[in-house]
């Protein structure tokens, strides 16, 4: 389980570049994520790694290289992205949930706008999903009646009513106060330990030591190091890791 | 222009065609009455050509057809409308006599003296009678009846002016007359021996109007008019005597309708004879029904009627308009946001062709101007929906454009994140939010809309200040019955915003 690419790798990156216009934002990266590996990416702001998280699902466009997901050649314009989405839940920093919808209306769109099931299907999924995450008695209120924390663990379970085999996480925790970060991070805990493939960008570095297999350092959009997290944070091998890392820890 | 006149001796249709253009080319610059301006211009170029009947047209009966008459808004005692809110008086009175005498029916339709000829001239209508004079430019355009009236201009005042007795008395001041008229021509001829200016307006009323207030000195009019105005206690008094002028005329479109001319001829010689061409003008001229001072009261019971029916329609073109405009909207919105140089070429070109010139000018590009180019009559319906929905619709794009625009892309991202394709994520995801925001913006589009419909009383659409300024033509009460007009502008656009403002609440929780 660690860089070389084997034939369970859920996600293999090669080469991949993008730019915004004439800013490249990444230069070149390449990386394997295996089935059931929890990988956390950190870094400086800016060094490009919400870009990386988002071409995977391409919400960015690519600009050059390769990227597979799940099987799927995410840079062949002939693959159906929307199909290769639906195995592949993403939950974002600000949330994203649907306002004009209650919890519920948020957890069932997908799987009942996909056709994968009739409307009591989903519900009844969705509202199991909610009490994984222990907000089932939610379900008909509105986001905007939520505290961060619980929003959060709505936008995770609506990532997780398509049964993606892949969870990318994009500064999840961010944008919470401190005491709501908990609660969420625990809902990541249980997923990893159930055997979810996940790429998480994080700012948490004791959450990333606890629950990653492995860590990717990004900096200037370039893998800069990667390891298991005992030995990236315990004896980092770059000059910009060790920086980096005196200034978080 | 040697080439309209060439063309217009040899090829008749080629000189309407560029007629036509011309007119076009004179609207999409935006002056409202310029196809007159243009129609005297080509006069002035055409041969005084014979009458030529048109091949298609029998020139020998009337009988049994429904001409469409088009007329003056404001012409007391020439034409007005009654406390019933019904036209009439002297033109109104004889074309309706003749038509009965020579077995033929007419369909009114009160436009106002400019619209009415240019109506005239893009064949929306068979005739004018409109107290128009007899003059030659016109004869060079139109093919005119025998005199059915010998009119003469006079000039009045406010009636405690003592100062001005007379046009010597006129030095520096100011005076008004009626745009196209004959008492703006006698005016603007003795205006520089006197030393006075003119100023030109569209109705007598609003002329009455402008001296009352001081903002003129006098009002050269028609006498007939001027004394009827004065027997309506207008407010004025008249301090000349009248200028030997010219006489009325009905007029049909050069070479067109041949055989209705004839028989208004045949039937204005058959009422004189008869003698009920002499009671017709006794009856407004010699004894006016004296106007008793009524009370506001009053006047509000006798054109409430009337004005119920403006209103109505004002609603009802509103209505379909703003339906039409939000569909026209919602597309072009779209396409301004669409990754299609194409789409986002035409949204953009929309908006800013419809955005970028006046209302007034559309309507009557679409009214006047359309039927010139195609040849085929426009329901004034037509041309006001048109008119207020293209308007409306660039608004409602860039309405619909910013709306969606506002929603926060993180919406749309987590939409397609989930497998979503774009149109179901904008479906179900990003429009629900965009129809939220848009909705206080777009109500008040409705009413700025319901506004703006009252321009449309330029083409003759008989909304709700069209039905209030036909009322005060013939009652000379502007001011009591403009207010009654903005109340209920008032009333309706404060029912139209609670009902708005309660969906808002209802659908949008």
């Amino acid at each position: 389980m660690t860089t070389a690419a084997t034939p369970a790798s859920k996600i293999s990156v090669r080469e991949l570049k993008k730019s915004f216009g004439s800013n490249e934002v990444l230069k070149g990266i390449n990386a394997e994520v295996a089935e059931g590996e929890v990988v956390c990416v950190i870094g400086p702001s800016g060094s490009g790694k919400s870009t990386f998280l988002r071409c995977l699902n391409k919400l960015e466009d690519i600009t050059a290289g390769h990227v597979t997901v799940d099987g799927f050649d995410v840079t062949d314009p002939k693959v159906d992205i929307n199909e290769v989405r639906r195995h592949i839940g993403m939950v974002f920093q600000h949330f994203n949930l649907f306002p004009h919808m209650s919890v519920i209306e948020n957890i069932m769109l997908a799987p009942v706008e996909s056709k994968k099931q009739t409307k009591d299907e989903a519900r009844a999924s969705g509202l199991k999903l909610l009490e994984r995450v222990g907000l089932a008695e939610k379900a008909d209120a509105r986001p905007a009646s939520l505290s961060g924390g619980q929003k959060q663990r709505v936008a995770i379970a609506r990532a997780l009513a398509m049964n993606p085999d892949i969870m990318l996480f994009d500064e999840a925790t961010s944008a919470l106060d401190p005491e709501m970060v908990g609660e969420v991070l625990q809902v990541i805990k249980d997923l990893a330990a159930e055997g979810m493939t996940m790429v998480l960008v994080t700012h948490e570095m004791g959450f990333a030591r606890e629950v990653a297999d492995r860590v990717l350092f990004m900096a200037d959009g370039v893998i800069c190091e990667q390891g298991e997290p005992e030995a990236l944070f315990g004896s980092p091998q770059q000059q910009r890791t060790r920086d980096f890392l005196s200034k978080v820890l | 222009m040697p080439r309209l006149q060439q063309a217009g001796s040899s090829r008749p249709r080629t000189a309407t065609l560029l007629g036509a253009l011309l007119a076009f080319a004179a609207l999409i610059l935006g002056a409202p009455g310029a196809a007159a301006a243009h129609a005297q211009g080509a006069s002035a170029a055409a041969p005084a050509a014979t009458v030529a009947a048109q091949p298609g047209t029998a020139p020998s009966s009337v009988a049994g057809k429904t001409y469409v008459i088009g007329t003056d808004t404001t012409f007391a005692p020439f034409e007005f409308r009654d406390a019933g809110g019904d036209l009439t008086g002297i033109d109104m009175d004889i074309i309706r006599t003749i038509a009965k005498n020579q077995g033929f029916s007419v369909e009114i339709k009160s436009l106002g003296f400019n619209a009415a000829l240019q109506a005239l001239s893009s064949n929306q209508v068979d005739g004018v009678i409109a107290g128009m004079s007899i003059t030659e430019p016109r004869k060079q355009i139109y093919d005119f009846s025998d005199p059915y009236f010998e009119s003469g201009v006079q000039m009045a005042v406010v009636k405690n002016n003592t100062d001005i007795k007379g046009y010597e008395d006129l030095k520096g001041k100011t005076v008004t007359a009626k745009t196209g008229s004959e008492g703006e021509t006698f005016a603007k001829s003795i205006a520089g021996k006197y030393g006075f200016t003119v100023k030109s307006l569209d109705q007598s009323a609003t002329m009455y109007e402008l001296v009352k207030s001081g903002n003129a000195v006098a009002v050269f009019d028609d006498y007939p008019v001027l004394a009827y105005g004065i027997s309506q206690n207008n407010g004025l008094k008249s301090v000349t005597e009248k200028e030997k002028g010219g006489s009325y005329g009905f007029a049909v479109n050069k070479g067109r309708n041949p055989e209705l001319l004839k028989a208004f001829n045949t039937g204005l010689a058959d009422l004189k004879s008869s003698g009920e061409y002499q009671k017709i003008l006794d009856k407004y001229l010699k004894d006016p029904t004296k106007a008793t001072s009524s009370s506001f009261w009053d006047l509000l019971a006798n054109s409430f009627p009337a004005l119920m029916k403006g209103l109505g329609n004002t609603v009802l073109v509103t209505a379909i308009s703003f339906v039409l405009a939000m569909l026209i909207g919602l597309f072009m919105g779209f396409f301004k946001i669409s990754t299609s140089v194409i789409l986002r070429g035409i949204a953009t070109t929309f908006v800013n062709i419809f955005r970028g010139t006046p209302l007034l000018v559309w309507a009557f590009f679409f009214y006047f101007g359309i039927p010139q180019l195609t040849g085929q009559p426009i329901d004034i319906w037509v041309a006001a929906v048109l008119t207020l929905s293209l308007n409306s619709a660039a608004y409602i794009t860039e309405i619909v454009r910013g709306s969606i625009q506002s929603v926060d892309p993180g919406q749309l991202e987590a939409s397609r994140s989930l497998g979503l394709g774009y149109a179901k994520s904008m479906q179900k995801v990003v429009v629900p939010q965009a129809f939220k925001i848009m909705t206080p913006s777009l109500i008040n589009q409705l009413i700025i809309m319901l506004k703006d419909s009252s321009l449309l009383l330029a083409i003759g659409f008989a909304e709700l200040l069209y039905q209030g300024q036909q009322i005060y033509a013939g009652n000379f009460r502007i001011t009591e019955t403009l207010l009654i007009v903005a109340v209920l502008y008032f009333v309706v656009i404060m029912l139209l915003t609670r009902l708005a403002n309660f969906a808002d609440k209802r659908f949008n929780k």
